[in-house]
């Protein structure tokens, strides 16, 4: 990144003009949140948090943004403790979160499921809005030459016939059956957390429930961001879900979900009240498993509206056996 | 003073770690360039349009090389008639042979100039459908109507297989499939190309400087003596640095035409599509024993993977040669072409997935005769090569049966699915492995410096094995030096000749010649030092003279003492320098030519005389979660017979790093290719992957005690590549120990667990 940064500012200047030709792009620091959201509001700007994934798709050309707004000078990263629930600002970074003795005490699934993704070097790096955007790790989509309707809109889902072993079993269009690869994300659907953004002239207070886009309304994009508009932080209530909760994946560590859960339950005198299950690694967005919260009843969920493409049949099989393990370990945290 | 035989560290470690130590990309001259390779996104056809239009806009970028501008080469045959890793040199025609295969160089001032540039190449092509392994085998006729495309190779058969399996009582005919490898090296390949005059100079992560010297010589018509190539430190190779490839052409010849040093390092996908990779393989293995357990045939046919555009053969079905005391033996291999860079060397290149194919058959045999799997090796243990000639040494017995008391494998439950803790089913598996110890010549020139310290030339690598520090300390003890005071170059083509770091045989072919310049260099000592009047051992017999602390000494009375700088101090001598060549009675003065202009030659385990091998014996255990598909591995046990160890902790440090090679393969690794279009599909580290620490059981991995007189002067075998063989098979079989399911299908995923497992629960 310090080479980039010297190279592109010493050899083109800081006008986008100069850099739109090719991949190069401009580098600016934002102060605060107000100069990021100024500096955002360029064409062809993108935010830079940890940088853990934005660089990569960088480097496939995947992305090529005129400019990068670096919010790591930009504040935003404190986490507050609000009437025993969670705001997080934006740029916290995951291993901050997860080891913030609120979090660790009251937040079982949060610090689950973000200990349970990457690795400790990325985990000090990447921060919690840019987590909630990361795109998906589909080998078609961050190839290029690849039919890919989310790297060229109208070119065809390459995955849907070829190698779509980790692809998604739930939601699935013949648009993209790519997943999304946060553990995060899949957490904080079973939280219900908010998402809080602002734009140049707007805020916006976003359900994570309507935050990610299903691939038959948008198969380009996976969240409901808009150009220039900044994640400030993430809130979580306190309440009657937030301790009995659990995230289970497959695998545990070391690699993006093949199918994971997480559950939070509503308890009183052992039975569930009201629970909340979501699942990763098996659908474009977080999967919000209704089905499951229906019939909990600590029997096998059936998972109804699956459908596997061939190589990825298993995930159906090791959904049904993730999802109650998970909520197993749910329910056996009330005890 | 360090002992042959004794633990040492490393000598280059500080140097390592502190970044002190300059791999190929690290050099830097005035005006650097920068190349990157553009890869065809099309595994088969022509190249109908390439568009550079936006690639030379910007003012960094000095142009963009392709079929239609590159410099002419000359082919280069690959191994082993050449050191060429393919024989298509790259940007010389319109072709297209595999997904990845350079299409376009871009070369510019600053990498990130060079790399949007490779980017901003639009290239059209007509693409053919490609040939795909998984496509040509998935007819399922191979056995019966194997086809046209097969390229036949090699056989070799003893006895008569067919009369030996219709007399067995028991037997096994099974088919096993393991897919293609990457090395994954944590150095890139890297190549810097600087013309100094009428000389080239190229920075090459290489395990054969004189290859990689000989393809560049002829590739680009220029004189041998003309080129030097030097490769000090290579941050592993794993058999991936051992040929030529296309970035280090191009480097030369881009430095060549723009005038300029240029770097060329590629991506780590590029590493994944264009510098070789082990071949994805399909075997049939058919066993017949009697009911006493004595095999009486072993059939072992193999179908590798080769390129379109070279044959690349390495041979399966060895290990069933070796391993067993089989009176009837077939192996036949076949290649199988297809739209892929030409497969290469990578770390036990067939004896890896070959072994998977026979021990997994053994283990099978043995359910069959409900016998244990360690008592049905016994039974066959080859008390002489199978073929008849004597061992050099072979202490394969003393690894079954120090592994199986280590392991505790006598209280192993004969059936499957009889251990379980929690939710976790475990079972206990075991498999043997062989690995042939080959042997080139070498040279090595000892230098003893006016201050008493020594320097050790030669031109081979230091891959990560440790052969820097093997150098120094058979140098060390041979002088009676303490370790600091040797120094080692290596890795320059200017040095005295060695072979490839290949075949696990640098330990076999360079070390006896420093043992012999270390030897050679004392024997020199000792005679100026008894001939100079003014020397304490000044007429002293030289048989009567020891070495001890930078000194010679007479053994009968310590304190009489000459250092080596007063003896040279005295004659007057700057320097002392000797050079020997080692090698084996089998290879003579034709074979060190070719061996010194770059070409391989090799003596061969098997001699009419005398076969030489490393053995091993590998116990697993695995635990399994059959509802989420997991599987790990929780404990290993190796025990290896390799002659004499040199330096037991870095022979053991060479079985772990098996180990860890051996858990990717079994668990982690392939080499995915979409059918379709014949393009790799797992080109990264989140598609392709490979063991993680929290993959790597508790291990205890030794050597047993065996010594042999025949392998070389030093008694000591490769440890390089045995460790992998035979490890796999030993997992597989323990998954089968565990949940009762045969896995004849590397690596064992999560997704193969749970639609295996779920079927039967």
């Amino acid at each position: 990144m310090r080479l980039l940064q010297q190279h592109r500012l010493g050899d083109r200047g800081s006008s986008p003009g100069a850099a739109a030709d090719m991949n190069g792009f401009v580098y600016e620091r934002a102060i605060d949140a107000e100069d990021g959201l100024k500096k955002g509001a360029l064409p062809g700007a993108e935010f830079l948090g940890g940088g853990t994934s934005l660089l990569d798709l960088m480097k496939l050309r995947v992305e090529m943004p005129r400019s990068l707004v670096d919010l790591n000078h930009a504040g935003m990263n404190e986490i507050e403790i609000i009437s025993g629930g969670l705001r997080i600002g934006a740029l916290a970074t995951m291993s901050q979160v997860a080891s913030h003795s609120h979090v660790r005490d009251n937040f079982p699934l949060l610090r689950q499921a973000l200990l349970a993704g990457a690795s400790p070097q990325l985990r000090n790096a990447a921060t919690i809005g840019g987590n909630l955007r990361q795109r998906p790790r589909c080998f078609y989509f961050r190839e290029s030459g690849f039919r890919c309707n989310k790297r060229v809109p109208g070119s065809g889902c390459d995955a849907l016939f070829g190698d779509n072993e980790s692809h998604a079993v739930f939601g699935t269009s013949s648009e993209c059956i790519a997943v999304n690869p946060s553990d995060l994300a899949t957490a904080l659907v079973s939280l219900e957390a908010t998402v809080e953004t602002r734009m140049a002239d707007a805020r916006r207070r976003i359900a994570i429930a309507d935050f990610f886009v299903r691939p038959e309304e948008d198969a380009r994009r996976e969240t409901v961001i808009e150009p220039g508009e900044l994640i400030v932080a993430i809130e979580i209530e306190a309440g009657p879900r937030t301790r009995n909760a659990a995230y289970v994946k497959v695998p545990p560590a070391g690699g993006f979900a093949i199918v994971s859960a997480a559950v939070s339950l509503d308890l009183e005198d052992g039975l569930v009240k009201s629970a909340r299950v979501a699942m990763g690694g098996v659908a474009h967005i977080p999967w919000r498993a209704h089905f499951a919260e229906e019939r909990l009843t600590g029997r096998r969920a059936k998972m109804s509206a699956a459908r596997g493409r061939g190589k990825n049949d298993y995930k159906i099989a090791l959904g049904r056996e993730v999802l109650a393990a998970a909520l197993g370990q749910a329910a056996g945290a009330a005890q | 003073m360090i002992g042959i035989g004794k633990d040492m560290d490393r000598i280059d470690g500080p140097e390592k770690v502190s970044g002190n130590a300059r791999y190929a990309a690290e050099f830097s001259y005035g005006n650097l360039h920068y190349g990157v390779i553009v890869p065809a996104t099309v595994a088969a056809g022509e190249i109908i349009e390439i568009d550079t239009r936006e690639a030379i806009a910007d003012r960094n970028v000095l142009a963009i090389l392709d079929y239609r501008n590159a410099p002419r080469m000359e082919s280069v045959p690959v191994f082993p008639l050449g050191p060429s890793g393919e024989s298509v040199m790259p940007l010389q025609d319109a072709r297209v042979l595999y997904a990845g295969q350079a299409v376009a160089l871009a070369v510019a001032k600053t990498p990130e100039a060079a790399r949007d540039a490779a980017g901003s190449v639009r290239v059209r092509y007509r693409e053919v459908q490609p040939r795909v392994m998984s496509t040509l085998l998935a007819a399922g006729t191979l056995w019966t109507e194997p086809p046209d495309a097969l390229w036949q190779t090699t056989d070799v058969t003893r006895g008569n297989v067919q009369s030996g399996l219709a007399r067995a009582d028991f037997l096994v005919d099974a088919v096993f499939d393991t897919p293609g490898h990457s090395h994954n090296a944590l150095e890139l390949g890297a190549a810097m190309a600087h013309w100094d005059g009428e000389r080239l100079l190229l920075h090459d992560s290489s395990q054969w400087v004189l290859g990689t010297r000989n393809t560049v010589s002829r590739a680009l018509g220029i004189p041998l003596d003309r080129v030097r190539v030097l490769s000090p430190y290579v941050g592993g190779g794993f058999g991936s640095k051992c040929f030529t490839w296309a970035h280090t052409l191009l480097a030369a010849a881009a430095a060549r035409y723009f005038g300029v040093p240029v770097q060329i390092v590629l991506t780590r996908a590029q590493t994944h599509l264009a510098f070789g990779s082990r071949p994805a393989a399909h075997q049939r293995i058919t066993i017949g024993a009697r009911a006493d357990g004595k095999l009486v045939g072993i059939r072992h046919h193999a179908v590798a993977q080769t390129s379109t555009h070279d044959v690349f053969l390495r041979a399966a079905g060895e290990v069933s040669e070796v391993l067993y005391a089989c009176p009837n033996l077939e192996t036949r291999h076949w290649l199988l072409p297809v739209n892929s860079s030409t497969p290469t060397n990578m770390r036990a290149p067939a004896e890896s997935y070959g072994s998977f194919a026979l021990e997994s058959a053994m283990d099978e045999m043995a359910v069959r005769l409900k016998l244990d799997p360690l008592e049905l090796r016994r039974r066959n243990l080859p008390a002489t090569h199978p073929d008849g000639m004597r061992w050099s040494s072979c202490a394969l017995g003393r690894c079954y049966e120090e592994g199986a008391q280590a392991f505790g494998w006598d209280k192993r439950p004969l059936a499957a699915q009889t251990m379980r803790e929690g939710g976790e089913l475990i079972g206990w598996g075991m498999a043997a492995g062989t690995y042939g110890c080959y042997r080139s010549q070498a040279a090595v020139a000892a230098t003893l410096r006016a201050d008493g310290a020594v320097e050790l030339r030669c031109a081979t690598q230091e891959i990560g094995t440790g052969t820097r520090t093997l150098m120094a300390q058979i140098a060390a003890a041979t002088l009676g030096l303490s370790a600091e005071r040797i120094a080692v170059y290596l890795g320059d083509t200017d040095l005295p000749t060695a072979p490839v770091h290949g075949a696990s045989r640098t330990a076999g072919s360079v070390a006896p010649a420093v043992l012999l310049a270390a030897q050679a260099l004392l024997e020199r000592l000792i005679v100026l030092a008894i001939s100079q009047i003014e020397s304490p051992l000044a007429g002293c017999p030289a048989d009567a003279i020891e070495v001890w602390n930078g000194s010679l000494q007479l053994r009968e009375e310590p304190g009489r003492t000459d250092p080596f700088s007063a003896i040279l101090r005295r004659a007057g001598l700057l320097e002392l320098r000797v050079e020997r060549r080692a090698g084996p009675p089998e290879l003579g003065e034709e074979d060190w030519k070719k061996l010194a202009s770059g070409v391989n030659s090799i003596r061969m385990p098997k001699t009419e005389r005398l076969a030489m091998y490393g053995f091993v014996a590998h116990f697993v255990e695995v635990r399994v979660r059959p509802e989420f598909g997991s599987l790990r591995i929780t404990r290993a046990v190796m025990r290896a017979a390799a002659g004499r160890i040199l330096n037991p902790k870095q022979a053991r440090s060479q079985l772990l790093g098996s180990l860890v090679f051996g858990v990717g393969m079994a668990l982690r690794e392939e080499v995915k290719i979409d059918p379709r279009n014949g393009r790799v599909v797992s080109a990264s580290p989140t598609d392709y992957h490979l063991p993680a620490f929290a993959d790597i059981p508790q291990t205890d991995l030794d050597f047993v005690n065996e010594e042999d007189t025949d392998v070389n002067e030093l008694g000591a075998k490769g440890v390089g590549e045995l460790g992998l063989v035979g490890f796999a098979a030993a997992v597989a079989n323990a998954v089968w120990h565990a949940t009762g399911e045969r896995f004849r299908s590397l690596p064992i995923t999560p997704a193969k667990l749970i639609t295996t497992l779920g079927e039967n629960r």
